[in-house]
């Protein structure tokens, strides 16, 4: 439904540009998309960063799903690749973090003026790709984590092996270390990859989430990284972070082989309460899922949740866990497209018609289930898709999603699914009003309970609802509400009327709709 | 089937070979080589000339298979393996490489050409070891009993002893889970899988210590491994490498050239590489190694300098340049080059024998002896820290120790496989110390040994134990 939303964005790599260098490995990577309340009017506006040339900025004028194009954001001389939302400058509002092949930058939101970048911080000017706000330190203030892919020469040309000129592979370009940076909330970010940890193991770091992934009330990284083992830094809680993904299961499939990890999506895939990771990868690898397993650490649950073969033909980036159909079982988008040519093609035109795939649709439940009959329309798309958001765009209680591609038009897809049940959206606030990144919503029912992420930064490039969302079966009531906030702390709220979106406020202990 | 159907599909399939056979057999197929690196296309062009030339041939119709396979040609490369295994249908060869070839795409084929393979031969163990890994893949309960079979008929197997800890510690078994990764990293120590699961086991054994070390040893491992494959070596699956024709084929080529010790070749094939290739670490590095194997000093030099550019924290390529200027009297900078190296990596072993040697030759025998007792650390086997460890307590006059330290030196160099020079010399330095420490009857042995082994033991050294000396 993309023209019909009023979104017209086509992502442009600049390939056929007269003084870009072939194969120009950023411009495969493609760009991210934010959902975010900009203005505080309780729907999700969107934003599109663009490879070569100016980032848009949509504002959402439902109802349904109508956006209306309010800036063109200049580029900041970087070719952009992600995108972060959270409140930068502590003023209540969402700023965005953009991420690109070049200087990074943060937009500041103006309020009625806009997006305006901030004066140059220092920001890293290497290959930076996702990017997550959260406030790891719990001053209050939202620290800021950037993933870097690689230390990438344009002049450097790869082959595949039939001696064709091609993108290259990740293992022919050395990582860089990611990035760290603590806001002082004096409005300043210094970076501290080096005191903490960080940057002691470089690596070709692309998706990003932020969690208390450990259960000690601080919340950690996890990073995945093309064809090397992810990190999962652990917070310490003095501003040290150790990686733990080898010792805790994390960092390698459960065949004991690194992958390439590109795009990460966590919630509660085994129903125990407790959020898992899932992981997209290169075709001939699964996307992989570590189920959590507290006091063990993790165990990789793909083939027992039915992904050892379905995915295995095609290159995941960007991906989505939500309860599509509300049906009480998460189910799972993954934005597909190669980054090679298939073996032994020649390069034709159209260019990148040969890196085109379609998505993949998982219906959840005991086990994932091909699902992309359907959904004609998304899987119709062709694309080299990479960028990944979901969120509920039209207030109607189920997640829609936007889809963003190499050299390719972005798609703005409407849930259109029967709803099998009810739903609930919750959104965290800390006093401030902005929202608290990195807070799990507990949710009971007469049903179970079930638990979510408030939590943006997940994905590839991208940054999504920032609202827990849940799907309630049908029958089932709500008997309560739980938040263990990003600082640690739990608070327990009244329970909530399904079908509405609702505020819960951090040490208020109320709920407003 | 009974046994009529039987023979009537049998009858169908021969008729179906014969009328091949009388239209000259299936069109090999046809490969757009257009745009292809001149090296592939000739390649490819060469194999399928020669099966042209032969069309009844089984080998002819699999070597082209396993040319465009090389080449990541997959449908070609799969179509020429069915031809091959229908005229021959005896060679587990092309079954095999066929399932090999669409083991993730198609598992559920991979496996009926594994098993496939495996009628053909039974014992072939890498057959077995594809079948496992498929129907581990596929979820099926037959997985276990697979690598059960792998690891009875292939005792030196690291594949099927991860795979069986890894199903131990799924089950809770911690205890079996460590023995069997134990078993792994003994068998292959750079096993970076083999490490990272004794880590997690060791963690929830409640052995933190062991869990850092195994964590150290995971991540030292999977630097230095160019690619994360768990698989034992498919020596089917290497053959099909060596014809790559592209240059990370001839890359492959230096690699071998290289531990055959035919530097010459491995050093024109790198310079080649490192022209084509000039944004590459590594290419960069091996070229460096062959260099300096072949003397020609300030052009390795060059060469670790253009590879720590491109890779700063590379500690091999720090060890090698820092090994080199030793060599060559620049001791400051080697020793800062080694600090640096270790730095990055306190645990690369090849770094703190480096640094252990230079330290040994500046006579400063205690900072010696901590660099070797770190790498002993990180490496408790490594024959070439316990032999340099030897030799230094012996320099110390610590001759208990050092005949101790040695004889281990003497087993892990037996156990690691390393060559009789290496095994001589440990002998040699072993009848030294005996000698010194006044047994006779024993040094006289390891001499004996070290010389049966090839080693030219100098006359006045022989000498020295001779009866009445």
């Amino acid at each position: 439904m993309t023209s019909a939303s009023g979104v017209e964005f086509t992502h442009r790599t600049g390939r056929d540009d007269a003084d870009r260098a072939a194969y120009f490995m950023p411009e495969i990577m493609g760009s991210g998309v934010a959902l975010f309340d900009r203005d505080a009017d309780g729907d999700l506006d969107l934003y599109l960063v663009q490879g070569e040339g100016a980032d848009r900025f949509f504002e959402n004028r439902g109802p349904g799903i109508r956006f209306v194009e309010i800036a063109r954001v200049p580029g900041t001389g970087a070719y952009g690749m992600g995108v972060a939302a959270g409140d930068a400058d502590g003023d209540g509002d969402l700023d965005l973090f953009r991420t690109g092949y070049g200087p990074d930058a943060l937009l500041l939101n103006t309020g009625e003026s806009g997006l305006v970048a901030a004066e140059d911080a220092g920001w890293d000017d290497s290959w930076s790709a996702s990017a997550a706000f959260c406030d790891y330190d719990a001053d209050g203030n939202l620290d800021l984590f950037v993933t870097r892919y690689m230390d990438y020469d344009p002049d450097f040309s790869c082959f595949a092996a039939t001696g064709e000129q091609d993108y290259c592979n990740p293992t022919d370009v050395p990582g860089l270390p990611d990035l760290l940076y603590r806001n002082t909330g004096d409005g300043r970010f210094v970076e501290v990859g080096r005191e903490s940890g960080i940057a002691a193991l470089p690596a070709r770091g692309l998706g990003v989430v932020c969690h208390d992934f450990t259960g000690d009330g601080k919340l950690d990284f996890y990073v995945a990284n093309d064809t090397e083992a992810n990190h999962l830094w652990v917070n310490q809680g003095d501003g040290a972070f150790t990686d733990e993904a080898l010792l805790l299961g994390a960092a390698l499939s459960g065949f004991g082989r690194p992958e390439a990890g590109m795009g990460i999506e966590i919630g509660d895939l085994s129903g125990d309460g407790v959020l898992d990771i899932l992981l997209t990868h290169f075709a001939d690898e699964t996307n992989t899922v570590y189920l959590a397993e507290p006091g063990i650490g993790f165990v990789d649950g793909t083939i027992d949740l039915g992904l050892g073969t379905l995915g295995l033909a095609t290159t995941g980036f960007g991906v989505a866990l939500g309860d599509f159909d509300l049906d009480g079982f998460l189910d799972a988008v993954i934005a597909n497209g190669r980054v090679a040519r298939p073996p032994g093609e020649s390069p034709r035109a159209p260019f990148f018609e040969q890196y085109a795939e379609t998505a993949l649709i998982l219906r959840g439940g005991d086990r994932f289930e091909d699902a992309g009959a359907a959904s004609p329309e998304l899987t119709a798309m062709a694309a080299v898709g990479r960028g990944l958001a979901a969120g509920d765009l039209d207030g109607d209680g189920d997640p829609d999603l936007v889809l963003t591609a190499a050299e390719g038009p972005a798609g703005i897809f409407e849930n259109v699914s029967n709803h099998a049940g009810n739903w609930l959206l919750v959104a965290t606030r800390l006093p401030g009003g902005a929202p608290d990144h990195g807070a799990t919503v507990r949710l009971l029912t007469s049903g179970g309970t079930r638990v979510a992420r408030a939590n943006p930064g997940v994905s590839y490039l991208s940054s999504g609802d920032p609202r827990a969302h849940f799907a309630i079966p049908a029958g089932a009531a709500i008997a309560g509400l739980t938040v263990r906030w990003s600082d640690g702390s739990a608070e327990a709220f009244p329970a909530p009327a399904p079908n509405r979106v609702v505020v819960v406020l951090r040490g208020a202990g109320t709920i407003h709709e | 089937m009974n046994e009529a159907r039987a023979l009537r599909a049998g009858s169908l399939v021969a008729l179906l070979a014969v009328l091949a056979g009388a239209c000259g057999g299936p069109q090999i197929p046809e490969v757009g080589t257009d745009g292809m690196e001149p090296a592939v296309r000739e390649a490819i062009r060469g194999a399928r000339d020669a099966l042209a030339a032969d069309r009844g041939n089984a080998a002819a119709w699999g070597r082209f298979g396993m040319v465009l396979h090389a080449h990541r040609l997959g449908a070609p490369a799969g179509a020429s393996y069915t031809e091959a295994a229908r005229l021959d249908g005896d060679d587990h060869r092309w079954p095999h490489l066929h399932g090999r070839l669409l083991e993730t795409a198609e598992p559920a084929r991979a496996l009926g050409l594994a098993d496939e393979a495996l009628r053909q031969n039974p014992r072939f163990a890498p057959a077995l070891a594809l079948r496992a890994r498929v129907l581990e893949a596929l979820g099926d309960d037959d997985a276990e009993a697979a690598w059960e079979a792998l690891q009875d008929l292939a005792p030196e197997s690291v594949e099927a002893p991860l795979a069986l800890g890894r199903r131990r510690l799924l089950r809770g078994d911690l205890a079996g889970a460590r023995t069997a990764f134990e078993g792994v990293v003994e068998r292959l120590p750079s096993s970076t899988a083999g490490w990272s699961f004794l880590a997690q086991v060791s963690r929830r054994l409640g052995d933190p210590e062991g869990a850092a070390q195994a964590t150290v040893r995971a991540r030292t491992a999977a630097r230095s491994a160019s690619l994360g494959s768990t698989a034992d070596l498919d020596p089917l699956l290497i053959a099909v490498e060596d014809l790559r024709a592209d240059s990370r084929g001839r890359e492959a080529r230096a690699r071998r050239a290289a531990a055959s010790g035919d530097h010459d070749s491995a050093e024109a094939i790198y310079r080649r590489l490192v022209n084509e290739r000039p944004g590459s670490a590594d290419l960069r590095y091996n070229h460096g190694n062959a260099l300096a194997r072949l003397g020609r000093t300030e052009e390795a030099e060059a060469a670790y300098r253009a590879a720590l550019s491109r890779a700063p924290d590379s500690s091999a390529a720090m060890a090698n340049l820092a090994n080199l200027l030793a060599r060559g009297g620049r001791d400051q900078e080697a020793d800062d080059l080694y600090r640096r190296s270790i730095t990055a990596d306190p645990s690369h072993v090849p770094t703190l024998l480096g640094a252990s040697s230079l330290h040994f030759q500046r006579g400063n025998l205690r900072q010696a002896e901590r660099f070797l007792r770190d790498a002993l650390a990180s490496a408790p086997d490594h024959p070439g820290a316990l032999q340099g460890l030897g030799q230094l307590l012996a320099t110390a006059g610590r001759l208990g120790e050092a005949s101790a330290t040695l004889s281990r030196a003497l087993g892990a160099a037996r156990d690691a496989g390393a060559a009789p020079g290496q095994v001589a010399g440990i002998h040699f330095l072993l009848a030294d110390v005996e000698r010194q420490r006044g047994r006779t009857a024993q040094a006289r042995t390891h001499l004996a040994q070290a010389e049966a082994l090839g080693m030219n033991v100098p006359p006045a050294f022989r000498a020295l134990l001779e009866p009445g000396r």
